[in-house]
């Protein structure tokens, strides 16, 4: 005699704070649609967001003012779904005679997505009514957090260039407008939502009490995990400068009267988006390591250097390597960072730049690719997935020995070699591009693999505070 | 829940960007890294594969103001949009003190808007959590492109419900209200936190205090 197993069971969650009455009132809502309404929408529109296997046309054959009509409560019930599937039988019965055979119902018989747009555009405003019975959050205004000074900065930094593109663009705004999705207004009886910007006038006002530097406010757990693209470093950079732009004008703004505020439901700035666009994507500054690259002479592989055997395994631990005689770099190292202010992405950016390497790749030690990839003619992607597996195989047995812990092994093969460093869970693998890696390189990517294994977090590790 | 440490008198408070996939919580952590003082931040930790999607979560720890003579800790965190992940945001959501639920406002999105926002109360659920118990903000995301849905229905699709809360038009790519909706789900956060928790603003926690043994004692254990 054995329990039932838990898949019989009835599901049922008990979720605090709503009471069975609430349940059982969103189980049966009150449709507003009276029975047998219609809802006009134009066919083109919908057929053309239709998939290609429902159709034996395209929708450009569909008359612009050919129209369908479909039951409002069907549509209405799925409005909140956020997805409107109308049954393809149904559909077919609707569209018009002779629209019929452009439709190809299939076996499994899909049923018809309806354009969201083009449904909102042609519904009674009525219809999207909220709750009657809706309680707002309790808002405490005036309540000081950490972010209030940034949230105002922010919001006077973003009306600010919304008033000021506003005149200079005056004569394209109707070509912005007519770009943007139809505006359906909102419904009467829901009001307009609450969008609420943050009070610009409280940043002047506010002070917050400098925190006190509490010896724990070091939190040692992070300097694991430092972590700034290169790419970000110059986003910094260069958003600051137009932000203390903005302080600078901050006392005329002050005095400005309020009058170009826009709406005080919506956030000011939506209407403007093309700004705030331009001033992060285009002053980014190319990376060091390409140009570096770039510059660099191309180093042609040694043939008589090769190593004849079919595979040769390599493996070499760090006395090893302090022992061996350094060659000189050919190609200029890349700018090291002293910090561990780099991510996987970098690090194989930086790897890549380092003389006598051809392409890296960052692995975990379950085989998923972290960042970096590869050639395709190589196809070392199965490769490099298991490397990880066999270098904590032959960690196991050298870390008894006097060589201590493995850094790295190199597979050999007549036309290619591909090195393997690991530490901890993170693997970098490097295809050369010349058949033996210079010590400087293979130093430093061991220590970047090093680096890469103190940001990331290992698996034994707490990832959230319980 | 927030852990309040009165030892070295500080509070800590998680704050999860929950949404679905490729909604712009990453880059919602990545502009509050980019803007907040160097000295009051640790580093964003971000976990993300070469497509730029989070792998696991991302992690960006604030050091803050005092309240009442503790020092307030915001640590933020994002959680994988990606359905498969359900575990790990489940993990990520565990204890979290406020939720800024960020939804995208493109029209193709609106089913993958509604599907997060019902996982996030499920997973909350299956904490024994309603959401409408934790301080929540919804952010309508990538306001700035062209094929999106008017605010007003957003909010038919999400909020509408009992208790309503409070929603921002954001641009996350340029920190547009980024911070006006941290800033939001923070004042709800700590109202409620200082009326649940009357902290005591001078006088420390009794501690307890071993006693040694007299020797008579000594002898009868």
């Amino acid at each position: 005699m054995t329990p039932p197993s838990d898949a019989l069971k009835p599901k049922l969650l008990l979720v605090p704070g709503v009471t069975a009455a609430e349940t059982a009132e969103k189980k049966a809502p009150v449709s507003a649609v009276p029975a047998g309404a219609k809802i006009s929408l134009g066919l083109r529109p919908v057929m053309q967001n239709m998939p290609s296997f429902q159709l034996h046309r395209t929708a450009e054959s569909v008359a612009p003012e050919a129209r369908i009509e479909l039951p409002l409560a069907l549509v209405e019930s799925q409005l909140s779904s956020g997805r409107i599937a109308i049954p393809v039988r149904l559909f077919q019965e609707a569209l018009p005679t002779d629209y019929k055979e452009l439709l190809v119902v299939d076996a499994v018989e899909s049923p018809v997505l309806l354009p969201l747009q083009e449904v909102l555009k042609n519904l009674s405003p009525g219809l999207l009514k909220m709750r009657d019975d809706q309680v707002s959050e309790e808002v405490a205004e005036g309540f000081e957090t950490p972010f209030s000074i940034k949230a105002a900065e922010d919001a006077k930094r973003f009306s600010e260039r919304a008033a000021d593109a506003e005149t200079p663009v005056a004569s394209a705004a109707p070509a912005v407008e007519a770009a943007k999705t139809p505006e359906v207004k909102p419904p009467e009886a829901a009001k307009a939502p609450e969008i609420k910007a943050p009070e610009v006038a409280k940043a002047s006002e506010v002070k917050l009490p400098e925190a006190p530097k509490a010896p724990e406010a070091k939190q040692p757990e992070l300097t694991k995990v430092p972590e700034l693209k290169p790419l970000e470093v110059a986003k910094v950079t260069e958003t600051k400068q137009p932000e203390q732009a903005v302080q600078a004008k901050q006392i005329e703004i002050a005095k400005a009267p309020e009058a170009k505020e826009p709406q005080v439901a919506k956030a000011p700035e939506v209407k403007q988006p093309e700004l705030p666009k331009l001033e992060f994507k285009l002053p980014i500054a190319p990376k060091p390591e390409t140009a570096v690259e770039l510059a660099a002479p191309k180093i042609e592989p040694k043939p008589e250097a090769r190593i004849e055997p079919a595979l040769k395994l390599k493996v070499e631990t760090p006395n090893e390597l302090t022992a061996k005689t350094v060659a000189v770099p050919t190609k200029p190292a890349p700018e090291q960072k002293s910090d561990v202010n780099t991510n996987a992405k970098a690090a194989v950016e930086q790897a890549n730049a380092l003389p006598g390497v051809a392409a890296s790749v960052v692995i975990f030690e379950d085989g998923l690719n972290l960042a970096g990839k590869l050639s395709d003619d190589v196809q070392a992607g199965g490769l490099c997935a298991m490397a990880p597996t066999i270098l904590q195989r032959i960690n196991r047995h050298t870390v008894g020995t006097k060589y201590g812990p493995l850094v790295s092994m190199t597979l050999s093969w007549n036309d290619a070699q591909l090195s393997f460093f690991m530490t901890g869970t993170v693997c970098l693998a490097a295809l050369h591009s010349e058949p033996v890696l210079p010590a400087e390189t293979h130093r430093q990517l061991a220590a970047k693999t090093a680096e890469l294994s103190r940001i990331y977090t290992q698996p034994g590790e707490k990832h959230v505070d319980h | 829940m927030s852990i309040i440490n009165y030892a070295s008198r500080e509070i800590q408070f998680k704050i999860v960007y929950y949404g679905p996939a490729l909604c712009g919580k990453t880059t919602n952590l990545s502009y509050i890294h980019q803007r907040i003082n160097p000295a009051n931040r640790g580093d964003l930790v971000s976990l993300a594969t070469a497509a730029d999607r989070t792998l696991f979560f991302d992690f960006l720890p604030l050091n803050a103001v005092v309240i009442k003579g503790f020092v307030t800790k915001f640590q933020l965190y994002t959680v994988p949009g990606q359905v498969i992940y359900n575990a790990t945001r489940q993990l990520v959501l565990r204890s979290a003190d406020g939720i800024v639920f960020v939804g995208d406002s493109q029209w193709e999105k609106m089913e993958e808007n509604v599907e997060s926002f019902k996982n996030l109360e499920e997973n909350l659920a299956k904490q024994n959590v309603a959401l409408d118990e934790v301080p929540c903000v919804l952010q309508y995301n990538k306001r700035d492109l062209s094929n999106i849905a008017p605010v007003h229905y957003m909010e038919y699709v999400l909020n509408n419900r009992k208790k309503r809360l409070q929603g921002f038009e954001v641009i996350s790519s340029t920190g547009q209200n980024v911070f006006a909706a941290l800033n939001a789900v923070s004042q709800i956060l700590l109202h409620k936190f200082s009326k649940q928790n009357e902290v005591p603003s001078t006088v420390a926690p009794p501690v307890a205090i071993p006693v040694e043994p007299t020797p008579s004692q000594g002898a009868q254990v």
